[in-house]
């Protein structure tokens, strides 16, 4: 049978050349990712690893061109330093509240936006202007309007019967406008983010909820919630990193480096680095900065299963 | 296909390396270049905007009248040179000149970033250069710049219209003040202020403290803050508004600024780099040295010049180019082209007497107060100084610190600061 076929078969193709250059070896995937490696090696693993370095050397002003390595010693001094963990609990305060209203303010003017609603597309610009405008400009227009006598905030204030606020006079309260100026900055990303996620929620869920006599908050905790929390999730991880180390903000608002109570880890860090020329040690801020954002981020993500798809 | 993606990666590395190749510089003691062989000057500088279209100007006339000689500027802002050059440096890529403000002296030369100006130019050069603004340049026993102009000092400016001489006393200036001062407490936009000034920035603060003839700083450069002089200088700047109800609250440097602007201020304090702008806002401007304080001397504000700086790298076969340079560029022509543009002194002596300097209202004015101010210290230890100073100001000025207190906190911070900057 097989003989018989054999004989009556057509005869095989000419079996075609191989080429060498287009076979997918398991190298390949490395060839394509190669040039962006160099460029993060470069960009990133190279300054980080500098930085490490640096921050184990004593390099100042004296020892600028010829640091001595010291170990571990930048890092001790730096935690016994009551300065840091002052600063650190002020910059988890700073971080926290403002985070937090980047996302409530964002996620509910996203739903607001998500609905049918008159003048949408103008509201949604509107809402994005803070995000547009370039921070420097935002901050000097609050720190104007934080004024003591002339700012809009006290003028509005004293209209409606309240007295006005030091904004610009006491530190604890240059720092409450810090924080105003920076939530007025951060919900519009939140916002963004949110409507994106939001438009991609099949409408079928709702319906099926509503269906099912799901009230509304029903429907934001079990539908909405869980099925943004992988948009959600890394936006906040990034934003917390943004607020973390938010310089402009609090410098612009607080006029410098003048008083302890409105610093933040990342403003001390300049402030040791560029007034005080104490290259070292700034460096070590920056590796523990480093450190609690990566611990926090990796956490954060773990916990939150953000990485992980939907179930 | 494998070939072309070494290639590509090859280029790439290239491209990549090309920034972080250096070139050796020549070995010290090499023969100056020869005046025909093509020579680049390097200028990092911080110019203001007119003062670099002047600077353009003048370098083609150079270029010009030295065709071997090419000179590259590149802009920076103040922070962003001060970085840039201290980063450029390390990898053996900065500038053969840095123009900016003499405060970088003190960081630049013990980084050792920068070299004395006696090790290319002569003591005859140098001579042509005002004495005070060379010492704003000296330190470690060395001059480190070449000034081209002098200023940056706070005056009393004052709006003729509202006011018809210069008050020579605190108490004259209190009386012509409150003559012309209205508040509004209703609408802030209704008042006229007699007297205004940026309240709690220790540059002004100084001009107080140096009047009651404290210094903030020893031989050693130590801090010296907590004495007799501070205490009066914090119990002065709290009377202006407490006991003279003169100024507002929160004072910062807009609120004089655009009030003087508008014809709603009478008497502000502001330094030379703003005198043209209230020209420009049609104000009748008059300029005069800060008054006699009660029981001081005058009002002694900061002096700084701006000037050049020779990098430790510059390259020794550039030495000839730069002197040509120097030669140029700090004639009493020249610098009189730039101390027009800054408003400002011109540092050279011979500029003086220019009559494009001579007849100009703001240059007389800005070398009648020039006399009435000192040197702001250029060693590095400063910045712990003005670092201490503020919060202590403005716990004076809003919390109700009492004087002799903040005077100590002050001390106290200045000398931790000054620790730190010393790395002890």
């Amino acid at each position: 049978m097989s003989g018989n076929n054999s004989a009556t078969m057509a005869p095989l193709p000419k079996k075609k050349r191989y080429n060498k250059n287009l076979a997918v070896s398991r190298w390949t995937p490395y060839r394509y990712i190669l040039p962006a490696f160099i460029v993060m090696a470069l960009m990133v693993f190279y300054p980080l690893g500098y930085g490490i370095y640096l921050s184990m050397t004593d390099m100042s002003l004296a020892t600028f061109k010829n640091p001595n390595f010291i170990g571990l010693g930048n890092y001790v001094k730096l935690f016994q330093e009551a300065a840091f963990l002052r600063t650190f609990g002020r910059t988890i305060v700073w971080t926290i509240v403002n985070v937090f209203f980047h996302v409530t303010i964002g996620l509910f003017l996203a739903v607001l936006l998500n609905r049918k609603l008159l003048g949408k597309g103008i509201l949604r610009v509107l809402l994005i202007i803070p995000w547009a405008v370039p921070q420097y400009i935002v901050a000097l227009t609050w720190r104007g309007m934080l004024n003591n006598q002339f700012g809009a905030i006290n003028i509005f204030l004293q209209k409606i019967g309240f007295s006005a606020v030091p904004w610009l006079t006491n530190p604890s309260w240059t720092f409450v406008g810090a924080i105003l100026t920076n939530i007025w900055l951060g919900f519009p990303f939140m916002m963004m983010i949110s409507l994106g996620g939001l438009q991609s929620i099949d409408k079928e869920f709702y319906e099926a909820a509503e269906i099912d006599g799901a009230s509304g908050i029903q429907q934001f905790r079990n539908i909405t919630l869980p099925l943004l929390k992988p948009v959600l999730a890394p936006a906040i991880v990034l934003g917390t990193v943004w607020t973390f180390n938010m310089l402009n903000v609090i410098l612009i608002i607080a006029g410098g480096f003048g008083n302890e109570k409105t610093q933040i880890l990342v403003t001390e860090v300049y402030r040791l680095a560029f007034n005080f020329y104490r290259y070292g040690y700034a460096a070590a801020y920056s590796v523990v900065i480093f450190l609690i954002l990566l611990i926090f981020g990796m956490t954060f993500m773990k916990r939150t299963q953000g990485l992980e798809e939907v179930r | 296909m494998k070939k072309l993606s070494m290639v590509l990666v090859v280029l790439l590395a290239l491209t990549l390396f090309a920034g972080c190749t250096s070139e050796e510089p020549a070995a010290g003691g090499e023969t100056p270049a020869a005046a025909t062989e093509p020579v680049e000057i390097a200028l990092w500088e911080q110019m203001d905007p007119v003062a670099q279209d002047v600077f353009d100007a003048v370098a083609a006339d150079f270029m010009a009248a030295h065709p071997e000689i090419t000179i590259v500027r590149t802009h920076y802002e103040t922070e962003e040179l001060r970085t840039n050059f201290q980063t450029a440096s390390l990898a053996g890529q900065g500038p053969d000149l840095v123009y900016g403000p003499s405060d970088n002296v003190g960081l630049f030369n013990v980084s050792g970033l920068i070299q004395p100006v006696t090790n290319i130019l002569e003591a005859s050069f140098l001579a042509t250069v005002d004495e005070n603004a060379k010492k704003d340049g000296f330190t470690a026993g060395e001059y480190w710049t070449v000034p081209d102009i002098n200023g940056n000092q706070i005056a009393m400016l004052y709006n003729k219209a509202m006011i018809d001489k210069a008050p020579e006393t605190w108490e004259e200036l209190v009386a012509s003040a409150k003559d012309v001062q209205v508040i509004d407490e209703t609408n802030p936009d209704k008042s006229t202020y007699g007297f205004l000034f940026n309240e709690k920035e220790p540059y002004w603060f100084v001009g107080f403290y140096n009047g009651y003839g404290g210094s903030v700083m020893d031989a050693d450069n130590n801090p010296t803050l907590d004495n007799d002089a501070m205490v009066k200088a914090l119990q002065f700047v709290k009377d202006v508004r407490a006991k003279e109800g003169l100024g507002i609250e929160g004072m910062d440097y807009d609120i004089p600024d655009s009030l003087f602007k508008q014809g709603k201020a009478a008497i502000i304090l502001n330094g030379a780099w703003s005198w043209t702008s209230y020209q420009e806002a049609g104000i009748d401007l008059g300029i005069a040295p800060g008054p006699v304080l009660p029981g001081g001397d005058n009002m002694t504000f900061y002096s700084a010049t701006k000037g050049y700086m020779i990098s430790a790298e510059m390259d020794p076969a550039k030495t000839e180019a730069i002197r040509t340079f120097f030669t140029f560029f700090m004639s009493a022509e020249n610098n009189a082209k730039f101390a027009l543009a800054n408003s400002q002194a011109p540092a050279v002596i011979a500029a003086w007497d220019l009559p494009e300097i001579k007849n100009d209202e703001l240059q007389k004015a800005s070398i009648a107060t020039i006399q009435h101010t000192t040197p702001m210290p250029i060693v590095a230890e400063m910045r712990a100084v003005w670092d201490a100073m503020r919060p202590e100001l403005e716990a004076v000025l809003y919390q109700d610190k009492a004087p002799a207190d903040a005077a100590k906190d002050m001390q106290q911070r200045a000398v931790e600061g000054v620790a730190t900057i010393r790395g002890e």
